[in-house]
């Protein structure tokens, strides 16, 4: 039997709800308010959540910005000193909190005649059974949270009667930011978790957090795991690595130098914390014509695009972890060029990768991210570009797989060992066209992982781009 | 076919119940999905109340329930049980009722002047239930229309606003999101009175209720919020005539919930 959210995500005809929620600034203190105020009655465009993974940088998470757009009929969403806005007697529009949520629902008969109104996913049902105990990176607690961003950018009014807010995901506020007006360095050096804690707590001087706030104004928001490389140019706040940097490139290289992940999750939790090693099950299985799964449905409208991703191929990465340019500045992981039918650099040429990362602490620890990267990028991989009806709560790198096969071909061909192999034992050396291998897409449960994602919540459906395991 | 105001009934620091505060929102949500129930009222001897109090004394004429189960309850207002509403064009004079059967009813009654207005309800159609209420709407009216449309022209229709996905066998996945009422309504021969009148209401500014048919048995349920975008077009002479009244079209489209 599916899980209800199963059940929802391949049912024919199922309810969606969507909402969208801000948390603006008090005039005096500066602060959040405590509550979320529901602004979704309003919304005219609702817009699209992206993430993807940046390629070949794979710690290197991107979130989209989104736009919002708003009846403004009522004038609510004007600007703050309008008294009709919703922000009168509050600060300006500019680092709004905003929050999405969308799901499915159900509505059922329960006993005594009371409906029975429930929200999917939602913590109890859609928990780590179902998706994330294969991936616990990232696990979110508030599952029904997609996004969690703040507004920012240019806020215009026209005749129309809309307004358009920019959204930008809550990580911005470190792009905002410049990390020598940092304040917590020590004259040895610091390891790159205490430079976490050091953003958590920072103070404008007057015991003011100063990022603490976006972040639900608690510690419990804020995820790091500690480490213990001392990067000893991390000493003062006019080094060199941070004097031109903003808070958030500083974090980047970082958690580059330390194989982990930087990122907000979906209901605002800042997380700095080891990246997991590929799980080895899936979280999902998307079908599509040509297949059939009683679980999972069919929600595959559309394969974009499928094939060797040959410009993600690469035989060398080559980090240079030194200011200096010198041969021991380098730390490389390659392969070795044969002329042979098995060797890559030979069959593709050879390509470096190359990355500039002065963070690094040690020349093992450059070594070892070299290794990693090596590892996912010397292989020559297939990447799938695919739309699906809406489907919630997978997330980046989840390991999911894909069973799609649009031709009406049959499995068994009339070119077939019948008619063409000397007996009717079947060798490599017959020459079989079975039909559902030919030019056309065709995918058999094949294993990906998402590099990206894009949630459409106008047209509530989802774009995946993902690369095979 | 009436044009009403605003439901009276519109936060929850005004509603007072005996359980399951945590669903008082549910009053006057219309998302009939949304319901109120009692919480250890599922006996035929309890009674569980909702009781609305307004700011100031307000004008009531109109009361309605959607989605409810009790099959014997009765409304009182200024916390009297004496006061019950007088009701005209339905199965009872007295807002009060023993053995009711309906689980819908819309009820006009003579306008009474209520600070609070209570409803009570002991007993539930199928025996022993908690007490569930889809939407309860109290309002006051703007304009019961003297003329009706020819069915013809009676135009009405619940939209959904729905994403429908073709997917990649060619098969139909369907995700609902709202289902909302529009409408529209031809009249004609209208006289300068009722133009005026209408005219007031297109000039409102603001949303209003409307109601074609209601009525306190086998009710279409049909109450919605609405504005009316558009044109005013009641300035067109019907059949040409210039004696003949004014012809035009009301075309109202539900609010969002």
């Amino acid at each position: 039997m599916s899980s209800p959210v199963n059940r929802l995500i391949k049912s024919p005809n199922s309810k969606i709800y969507r909402r969208v929620f801000i948390k603006r600034r008090d005039f005096i203190t500066g602060l959040f308010e405590s509550e979320w105020q529901d602004i979704s009655n309003d919304v005219k465009s609702w817009g699209r959540i992206t993430s993807k993974v940046e390629d070949a940088r794979l710690f290197k998470l991107t979130f989209g910005n989104m736009k919002l757009v708003m009846n403004n009929v009522a004038g609510k969403y004007g600007p703050h000193d309008d008294q009709n806005s919703l922000w009168f007697g509050y600060l300006n529009q500019q680092r709004t909190l905003v929050k999405y949520e969308a799901g499915f629902y159900d509505v059922v008969d329960g006993a005594n005649g009371v409906k029975i109104y429930t929200e999917y996913p939602d913590n109890t049902l859609w928990d780590d059974a179902f998706w994330d105990a294969d991936n616990s990176l990232w696990d979110a607690d508030n599952i029904q949270t997609l996004f969690t961003g703040i507004i920012s950018g240019d806020i215009a009014i026209n005749d129309g009667n809309e307004i358009t807010f920019n959204i930008k995901p809550l990580n911005s506020i470190f792009e905002d930011f410049a990390a020598k007006n940092l304040t917590g360095f020590t004259s040895t050096g610091i390891t790159a978790s205490q430079f976490m804690n050091m953003l958590r707590d920072q103070t404008d001087g007057a015991g003011s957090y100063v990022f603490r706030p976006f972040f639900g104004d608690t510690t419990t928001n804020w995820d790091i795991s500690t480490t213990t490389n001392v990067f000893g140019d991390l000493n003062t706040s006019t080094s060199e690595l941070i004097f031109d940097q903003t808070a958030w490139a500083v974090v980047e290289k970082l958690a580059e130098a330390e194989n982990a992940a930087p990122y907000v999750t979906r209901d605002g939790v800042f997380r700095f914390i080891s990246r997991d090693a590929i799980v080895t099950s899936t979280a999902f299985e998307f079908y599509g014509a040509g297949s059939f799964n009683s679980e999972y449905g069919h929600t595959i409208k559309s394969v974009k695009s499928y094939g060797f991703k040959t410009s993600k191929f690469y035989s060398r990465v080559r980090i240079k972890y030194r200011a200096e340019d010198t041969i021991t500045s380098y730390e490389v992981a390659e392969t070795n060029m044969a002329v042979s039918g098995s060797s890559n650099p030979w069959i593709l040429g050879e390509r470096t990768l190359d990355i500039d990362n002065p963070y690094f602490a040690t020349s093992t620890a450059a070594q070892a991210a070299a290794l990693e990267l090596f590892t996912e990028v010397s292989a020559l991989k297939r990447e799938v570009d695919f739309e699906t009806s809406f489907v919630v709560g997978i997330d980046i790198f989840d390991r999911i797989s894909i069973s799609y096969d649009p031709t009406l071909v049959g499995v068994q061909s009339l070119w077939d060992q019948n008619d063409w192999a000397d007996d009717f034992v079947d060798t490599d050396n017959d020459l079989i066209w079975d039909g559902t291998a030919g030019e056309q897409v065709f995918l058999d449960g094949q294993e990906f992982k998402f590099l990206s994602f894009e949630i459409d919540l106008d047209n509530l459906q989802n774009k995946f781009i993902a690369r095979e395991v | 076919m009436e044009f009403l105001k605003s439901n009276l009934i519109n936060t929850t620091t005004q509603i007072a119940v005996n359980s399951n505060t945590l669903s008082i929102s549910n009053i006057f949500n219309r998302n009939l999905d949304y319901q109120y129930y009692t919480d250890g009222y599922n006996s035929d001897l309890l009674t569980a109340s909702i009781t609305i109090t307004f700011d100031e004394t307000t004008a009531v004429s109109r009361l309605s329930l959607l989605e409810f189960n009790a099959k014997e309850f009765r409304f009182f207002y200024n916390g009297l049980t004496a006061n019950a509403f007088s009701l005209s064009g339905a199965q009872t004079t007295t807002s009060s009722w023993v053995s009711n059967s309906e689980t819908s009813m819309f009820l006009r009654c003579q306008t009474a002047l209520c600070s609070s207005i209570t409803f009570e309800a002991k007993k539930t159609i199928t025996a022993n239930e908690e007490k569930v209420l889809g939407l309860l709407f109290y309002s006051d009216l703007y304009l019961a229309m003297p003329l009706l449309p020819s069915a013809n022209n009676y135009n009405v229709a619940w939209r959904p606003k729905q994403v429908v996905h073709k997917l990649s066998d060619g098969g139909t996945r369907i995700h609902n999101i709202a289902k909302k009422f529009e409408l529209d309504i031809t009249i004609d021969y209208a006289d300068a009175a009722l133009r005026n009148q209408l005219l007031s209401i297109y000039q409102l500014g603001s949303e209003f209720n409307f109601c074609p048919f209601g009525t306190d048995t086998s009710w279409d349920k049909i109450l919605f919020e609405s504005v009316w975008p558009g044109d005013f077009d009641f300035y067109e002479y019907s059949d040409n005539n210039l004696d003949a009244g004014f012809s035009g079209t009301i075309r109202l489209k539900e609010t969002p919930t």
